[in-house]
């Protein structure tokens, strides 16, 4: 993976052997499983848990779990998240028959996405005893190995520590280097290999243009004194008997930290409007990733729909190396079959259907603040109807250990312009409170927003929950029902309860339950592991 | 406000949802229940769905029977999928004291007329694929247990109530009981006072909580247990799979994910949260892996908790109390109150609205404990 600011390695080194259903490719070694299949043409990775629709990678980020596939016999491995060596195998998971022709897709591309599991052949018995058979047949995603694939337990350790900071995107960058120039020994986190987070991939020349932090300044903060820098390392959780948990690459490290900043920033949601989840349909972050960071250049047009400061960024980042782009206001539609073939977009003021069989479809959907971690820590999470997202409410010092914990008001916005500016306020203003609560210091109306963000999904028939394949009109018949809440919404509709555990998409739920019910919105639990963790991992042994 | 009903359910779990449900069918309309949390919230929303009839003591047998044929006419009668899947249940036995228990309580549930048996390692290798049995001295089998959704049973009920006109009160929480005498004369809430001539307490773990508003001493405690869901998987595990010593179990929902969950033994009766450990995960990675080591590489997406509401004796509180006639108890379920629950909604209902007798009203009474309590439910699992 190529570290922030620099531009895609000229030379990858030799090919590597990806076997992709049994045929035998050569592709570069320095590449995703997701950014190898672009290269080869094939965008639908897998099919959809209820519909069967084809899915593709569309964050690029590990969250919104679209490109789970069966990866060197391993059931839901994420292609984007994988880097490829010789050798490796890829399948698609849940094809019924064929990709091309799978029942279960056509019968629903035909009546429309819709289904109502809860009171389907409810009755008669015998009925009933044959649809839930076959359900079951049908359910879940990934295949479990036939024998078992060795995973050693990871060794877990503890550790006391003076400075956690997780994340290394701009607002981690500042954390680490306040905490270092105050003499502070620092433990700085973050899942990537490369420091620069929602950064990484845009070229030194654009950050430098913007006043923005370039590859220098991030690689030279991991280096600064008292500071330990841990890439690929993710914090799963904070767990009330250890605190933050962090799957490192040899090890889990619980740690005790006397302040903890949770630099965490946001994560993409996906497009919800038809045609929104087609392979080929990518979030700002996926685009920056798989273009950029990968150096995937598409053979047709990239449209970048939706507005706002980050697709203006990524605009700058692709003209700059000579790509074909064009920037709308606004997309309606997209259509085709197994990928992206067409999209409606304004263009000249004027609706517009353009080719996109070569293309890429970039959406500007908004972001969902990654308040995971500092939820489970005992931070107060609300839902703000003005921005459409869930944002924490107050700053928290935390009991027991009384660890500062606190997200940046300004990742979660989709703003990457004022970042340093917010942080270092936010520094001073825990610095010269040592109160237990101390207030956000700015309203979300400074926050500029992407055209997109903040509006619920006006299309019912848009798929809302990828996961769980969930529209707008399921959603609006849940509410119907009386299960206006969000903790029924959820549970009712399955919205949020798939594998990205609504990072992607919860949202757009509350978006559209605060349309008609404003009061309704509850910020629920975001219960641990932020990211999934396998049983090997949690089964190490604690040293005493 | 006042309004009076001629029952007024406190909780809107399984168990109350049931009684509701099941007054309806009687022609008993004027219901009304509150619940304090939303639909799902409490421990029928947390639960792993398991229904068993492989018990050892007569009561529970019975009891279960009963409700497994109940909870077989759930999905037709609510016309609401509850996803009833009868794949067994696997009880792994490594102790020597386990496996004299599981023999003796094998033949009670065979003369109770289940097809119950002990079987080998190997066998149980057969029903559970990719089982490692290693260190087992045999297992206890019963094919007809099953798995059911549990969110599902609870919107069924109350598409049901809805149907009936009863209306469930989400969200509203019992600060007081008025007590007139031996009655309790009415109930009042943060939404308005309410009178009826029966109170029943459904609240589960809370119901201790609720019923010392009246003045009435509940020995039961909340403990918290925890469960997590992994990501789906296709089908691979009929059985819900119990290793009794550790108070392991797991089974595969219809959605595919892989539910489990283990007993945490520094998880102490009286000292319920709904937060999660990491102790938790540590422990049943350990042990989930030594039983199926193919599940090596799964992944859980998340973790959650729940309240048993544990009795000193396992068994539950049932009917009315002296000091208070028409204050009914129906909680400490010990965690298996959400399989219990259709039929002893059906006994409670037929008592409230046909004054009809049941053992369980005898055997399960509040002042059992002041004797020193009844013979104890040993198979309490997770």
């Amino acid at each position: 993976m190529s570290p922030v600011g620099s531009e895609p390695s000229e030379d990858p080194g030799p090919p590597v052997v990806l076997v992709f259903e049994g045929r035998r490719y050569r592709v570069p070694a320095n590449v995703s499983v997701a950014g190898a299949l672009a290269r080869l043409g094939v965008w639908n990775l897998s099919h959809s848990l209820k519909y069967h629709r084809p899915q593709g990678a569309a964050c690029m980020s590990g969250t919104c779990a679209q490109c789970a596939m069966r990866i060197d016999g391993l059931p839901n491995r994420l292609a984007c998240r994988t880097p490829v060596h010789d050798g490796i195998t890829v399948e698609r998971q849940n094809v019924l028959l064929s990709p091309r022709l799978d029942p279960i897709y056509l019968a629903y591309s035909y009546l429309g996405f819709r289904f109502d599991h809860h009171h389907f052949m409810a009755r008669p018995r015998l009925l009933n005893a044959l649809f839930t058979r076959v359900a079951r047949r049908l359910s879940g995603l990934g295949k479990l190995p036939e024998s078992s694939v060795p995973a050693p337990r990871v060794p877990h350790r503890r550790e006391d520590i003076d400075a956690l900071v997780v994340g290394a995107g701009p607002s981690g960058l500042a954390a680490v280097r306040r905490l270092s120039a105050d003499g502070r020994s620092v433990v700085w986190i973050d899942e990537w290999s490369e420091p620069g987070g929602r950064l990484r991939g845009l070229p030194d020349v654009v950050l430098r243009r913007h006043d923005l932090p370039a590859s220098d300044d991030f690689l030279s903060a991991t280096r600064l004194p008292g500071v330990r820098w841990m890439p690929e390392s993710c914090a799963v959780g904070w767990f009330e008997d250890e605190g933050f948990v962090i799957r490192a690459p040899q090890e889990m490290l619980s740690v005790r930290a006397k302040t903890a900043m949770l630099c965490t920033g946001a994560s993409d949601l996906l497009p919800a409007f038809p045609g929104g989840l087609l392979p080929g349909v990518l979030t700002p972050r996926g685009t920056q990733r798989l273009l950029l960071e990968e150096g995937y250049r598409p053979r047709g047009m990239i449209v970048l729909a939706g507005g706002g400061a980050r697709l203006a960024l990524l605009q700058e980042a692709l003209l700059a190396r000579g790509d074909r782009v064009l920037a709308t206001d606004h997309v309606f539609a997209a259509r085709g079959y197994r990928r992206l073939a067409t999209a409606q977009i304004t263009y000249e003021g004027r609706r517009t259907w353009v080719d996109m069989r070569e293309g890429v479809l970039v959406v500007e959907a908004g972001a969902s603040p990654a308040l995971e971690l500092f939820q489970q820590a005992g931070g107060e999470v609300a839902y703000e109807p003005g921005l459409g997202v869930f944002v924490p409410k107050s700053l928290n010092i935390v009991a027991p250990d009384g660890c500062a914990v606190w997200v940046d008001g300004l990742t979660l916005s989709g703003s990457v312009m004022r970042d340093l500016g917010m942080m270092s306020s936010l520094l001073e203003l825990v610095r010269a409170n040592p109160a237990r609560e101390v207030p956000l210091p700015t309203g979300p109306q400074d926050i500029a927003m992407a055209v997109a963000a903040g509006r619920p999904p006006v299309n019912p028939r848009a798929i809302v929950c990828a996961c769980e394949d969930v529209t707008a009109a399921d959603l609006a018949a849940a509410i119907q029902r009386g299960h206006a809440d969000m903790e029924l919404l959820k549970r009712y509709t399955g919205l949020s309860t798939g594998p990205c555990q609504g990072k992607s998409c919860l949202c757009h739920g509350a978006r559209i339950l605060s349309a008609s019910h404003p009061d309704a919105v509850r910020a629920t639990r975001f219960r641990p592991p932020v990211r999934p963790v396998s049983l090997a991992e949690a089964a190490g042994e604690p040293a005493p | 406000m006042t309004a009076r009903y001629h029952t007024l359910i406190i909780g809107a779990g399984v168990m109350g949802l049931g009684i509701a449900y099941q007054l309806a069918r009687r022609g008993v309309t004027n219901v009304l229940v509150v619940d304090r949390d939303y639909l799902t919230g409490g421990a029928s929303g947390r639960n792993g769905g398991g229904l068993r009839q492989q018990w050892a003591t007569e009561d529970n047998i019975e009891l279960m029977l009963e409700s497994m044929t109940l909870f077989r006419e759930m999905t037709r009668e609510l016309g609401v999928n509850v996803w009833l899947r009868q794949g067994g249940y696997l009880f792994l036995l490594d102790r020597p004291e386990d496996v004299e228990a599981f023999t003796r309580s094998t033949q009670l549930q065979n003369r109770h007329g289940l097809a119950t048996r002990m079987i080998s390692p190997r066998e149980a290798e057969r029903i559970a694929p990719g089982l490692s049995s290693e260190g087992l001295l045999a297992a206890a089998w019963n094919p007809s247990d099953a798995v059911v959704f549990p969110w599902s049973v609870l919107w069924g009920y109350a598409e049901a109530l809805a149907a009936a006109g009863i209306t469930i009160l989400s969200r509203t929480a019992v600060t007081a009981l008025e007590v007139k005498g031996d009655r309790i004369a009415a109930v009042v809430t943060d939404k308005g006072t309410f009178e009826a001539d029966w109170v029943v307490n459904a609240a589960g773990a809370w119901g201790c909580e609720v019923a010392l508003l009246a003045g009435i001493h509940c020995p039961n405690q909340p403990v918290r247990h925890e469960i997590f869901a992994s990501e789906p998987l296709k089908p691979w595990l009929d059985p819900m799979v119990v290793h009794f010593a550790s108070g392991l179990y797991f089974s595969q929902s219809m959605r595919g994910e892989l539910i489990a969950g283990i007993t945490v033994p520094s998880h102490r009766p009286g000292q319920y949260t709904s937060g999660s450990s990491y102790q938790f995960l540590s422990l049943i990675g350990r042990h989930l892996v030594r039983f199926m080591p193919r599940l090596a590489n799964l992944r859980i997406l998340r973790q959650w908790s729940g309240p048993y509401d544990l009795t000193p004796d396992n068994k539950p509180i049932v009917g009315p109390v002296a000091g208070a006639e028409n204050f009914v108890q129906v909680h400490g379920f010990a965690g298996h109150g959400f399989m219990m629950a259709p039929v002893v909604a059906r006994i409670v209902a037929d008592w409230l609205a046909e004054g009809k007798d049941h053992p369980i009203f005898e055997h399960y009474r509040l002042d059992r404990f002041e004797k020193g309590g009844g013979e104890k439910e040993a198979f309490i699992i997770g």
